[in-house]
């Protein structure tokens, strides 16, 4: 695996946004392209919920994907759905869930519902036959039959000549109901109170990404040119996975993605990246692959079933994604080239993890202490408020400790009006008693802290037989199932094991959840207090804070 | 150990004192055990009743002595297991079921005791009210267990024992 880094500046300074605009909400702009930018976008999900992002700041994202159904624009926007239900806890002052994110309802796409799914409809060949017969001809010189006869809506299936003349059709920064303007206003708007930093996101050998980044990163920067305080951002996704060929029902490969070509459509890809000058349209450039492609477990042309699972290379680019938006790299020269690469081939540590030195040790706890409140989280603190507030007579009669201290006086907060009277004989009939808020919000968490477990369980395994990722134990939290691993389910799971095997391999800190559980117990707040469940989520997490 | 822990602890630990002072002090001039026992008999009386006297609230005293070890033993036992032992995330009846026993230990042993020491006290004289005797082993030991564990348990057995959850803490 190798990262490089590259960042040029050029008329202003790069420096530290959050520290230079503390007390503004600045506004980052994030565009995820393809497969590759929705998984790196769902990354980004989970740093930002762990802190990671600077102090302030909204973040915005854009899906673009031909196949606005796929899997992975599903599972990033399941993420997502999960995030903002946490943003809604009301958690005072804390790096928890602290970014504001927003990210459309669907992906941006260019094939729009009432339009032919085939290449030839979209550009009328049909009617280019018989009126323009030389364009007709230039078709058909640059796209056979095949291609020419292949639905685009299910993604440009590793065919971006295909996906660069699409997409160069439809941009439309001039529409105001187009996506497009909103998002360029949005920059302009952003870049009156100062720097705005802009991050493309995509792979350089697929389709939609191959396609996308280097066609729509050109037009915006052209559109943006006037605007001097952007900081445009590339993160490039290299090989890092490859599948086998899909079979459709009727027993005939599909047209798609050709793994093989990958390489080659690399070295193609960088070259033009190279010949074009992006290196000084962009601020900073990521590039990551990785030297052994992982064989992806499920695979298909598009829409839901084409979900690849999680790899770590994308935790790698979140952590450029993190770099860039916490306006690194500072300095003063013109260009700077950073590299990071894994010690030992066949194995992930936090030491291989490129963190930006001056944020290393923060980020590290950061992601650390997510990781041991998602456990906890999932396997004791959930499971235990849902059997203490299984209904509301049972939790205003609870003798946990933790529920009078942080639970039951700061409850009522939310729900001022909630008392016995909503509660029926069962104890629990009101919608908006203090046990049924309590557990609302207690799921989503969980949810949340299911969906970021089985983010980090596929980061870990990577799908690789052979690869160990040794950032978090994971037979803590999983078990082998199926040639792969799965989460383990409430009563697989065994604290003993926690507190004896240690949740992070070599780490100095030994987990005691008694102390974890007392700290959060007697937990208080400075500064923006949380409100109502915020209390007992807050304490819960903040005691997580060891490393 | 926490500072708080200690602090409970020696909280606790006050409490058994008082009611130790309370009860051996002053030997046969104490009236809080001779209202107990109930007894006729004058300690500025004659020789023989000073004599009886002393014997009666000499055994009374060692065996509240005993009750009373037995209670706080039960009481710290109840403090290392909810403080060390109980995970803190155990269901309410796991905690209760607990306590409970150790109540039980204490009534048994209270009701030992008593039944010991009843041959004991009726050996030096009958001029006494066994009943109460009887009550006030049973009635101290549980009383001061459950105050303790009331007032002095750890964090997570804070509300555990009623009424705890009523009180400011």
């Amino acid at each position: 695996m190798r990262v490089t880094a590259s960042g040029r500046q050029n008329t202003c300074p790069i420096d530290s946004f959050a520290e230079e605009k503390k007390g503004e909400n600045l506004r980052y702009f994030l565009i995820g392209v393809g497969g590759s930018g929705a998984k790196f976008i769902h990354a980004m999900l989970f740093m930002s919920a762990a802190g990671m992002m600077p102090d302030v700041g909204d973040l915005e994202c854009l899906l673009v994907d031909a196949d606005g159904s796929n899997g992975n624009i599903n599972a990033c926007q399941d993420a997502f759905a999960a995030y903002k239900a946490c943003k809604s806890l009301m958690l005072g002052s804390t790096s928890l869930f602290r970014t504001s994110v927003s990210l459309d309802e669907k992906a941006w796409t260019p094939v729009r519902n009432n339009e032919g799914q085939k290449f030839d409809e979209f550009f009328h060949y049909a009617e280019k036959r018989k009126q323009r017969p030389v364009e007709a001809s230039l078709m058909e010189l640059f796209y056979p039959p095949k291609e020419r006869e292949m639905a685009i809506g299910q993604g440009f299936r590793g065919r971006p000549a295909i996906g660069s003349a699409i997409l160069a059709d439809r941009v439309n920064f001039q529409d105001r109901t187009d996506r497009w303007y909103r998002l360029v206003e949005g920059i302009r708007n952003a870049a009156n109170d100062g720097k705005v930093p802009v991050l493309f996101v995509g792979s350089v050998f697929g389709g939609t990404g191959a396609a996308g980044v280097p066609t729509i990163f050109r037009l915006l920067a052209r559109e943006l040119d006037a605007v001097k305080s952007k900081r445009l951002g590339l993160i490039l996704m290299l090989p890092y996975f490859t599948f086998n060929q899909v079979i459709s029902k009727d027993g005939k490969p599909v047209v798609q993605a050709d793994p093989s070509t990958f390489p080659e459509a690399t070295a193609e890809a960088l070259q033009y990246y190279h010949e074009r000058g992006f290196l000084k349209l962009a601020n900073s450039m990521y590039t990551l692959g990785e030297q052994f492609p992982a064989p992806m477990p499920v695979s298909a042309v598009g829409a839901g079933e084409q979900t690849n699972p999680p790899h770590f290379l994308e935790l790698v680019a979140s952590l450029g994604g993190v770099r860039f938006f916490s306006g690194f790299p500072q300095g003063d020269k013109d260009h700077t080239l950073s590299i990071a690469m894994r010690e030992r081939e066949p194995q992930l540590h936090w030491s291989d993890l490129p963190f930006e030195e001056a944020l290393k040790q923060k980020h590290t706890a950061a992601l650390k202490q997510m990781i041991l409140f998602a456990v906890l989280f999932r396997y004791v603190y959930a499971p235990w408020m849902n059997r203490e507030a299984a209904n509301d007579r049972k939790l205003r009669a609870s003798t946990t400790t933790i529920v009078r201290k942080q639970v039951l006086p700061y409850i009522a907060q939310v729900n001022p009006h909630a008392d016995e009277k909503q509660s029926g004989a069962d104890g629990n009939k009101g919608t908006n008693n203090p046990s049924t808020v309590l557990l609302g919000d207690i799921l989503k968490v969980n949810n949340f802290a299911e969906k970021f477990l089985d983010w980090l369980l596929g980061v870990s395994t990577s799908h690789r037989s052979g690869f160990q990722a040794s950032l978090a134990n994971i037979s803590i939290f999983a078990v082998p199932a199926n040639g792969g691993w799965r989460l383990k389910e409430v009563g697989e799971f065994s604290d003993g094991t926690l507190i004896r095997e240690g949740l992070f391999p070599a780490d100095s800190v030994k987990l005691n959840l008694r102390s974890i559980l007392d700290h959060a117990t007697e937990m208080t707040f400075h500064g923006n207090p949380p409100n109502g469940s915020g209390y007992l989520i807050r304490a819960l997490y903040d005691a997580c804070n060891l490393f | 150990m926490k500072n708080s822990t200690l602090v409970k602890i020696v909280i606790a630990l006050l409490f058994y004192c008082i009611a130790f002072a309370a009860i051996l002090v002053q030997g046969e001039d104490n009236p809080l055990v001779l209202k107990v026992l109930g007894t006729e008999l004058d300690p500025h009386g004659g020789q023989q009743q000073v004599t009886q006297l002393i014997n009666l609230v000499t055994s009374f005293q060692t065996y509240a002595a005993i009750v009373l070890s037995v209670s706080l033993v039960c009481f710290l036992v109840w403090h290392v297991l909810t403080a060390a032992v109980i995970r803190p995330t155990a269901r309410s009846s796991t905690w209760l079921l607990v306590w409970w026993l150790l109540l039980v230990v204490i009534l048994v042993s209270a009701c030992i005791v008593s039944f010991v020491a009843m041959p004991v006290l009726n050996g030096f004289t009958e001029d006494y009210k066994p009943g109460y005797v009887a009550a006030f082993y049973i009635g101290v030991s549980i009383f001061l267990y459950w105050t303790a564990s009331v007032f002095c348990s750890p964090l997570n057995a804070r509300y555990r024992i009623w009424p705890a959850k009523y009180l400011p803490h």
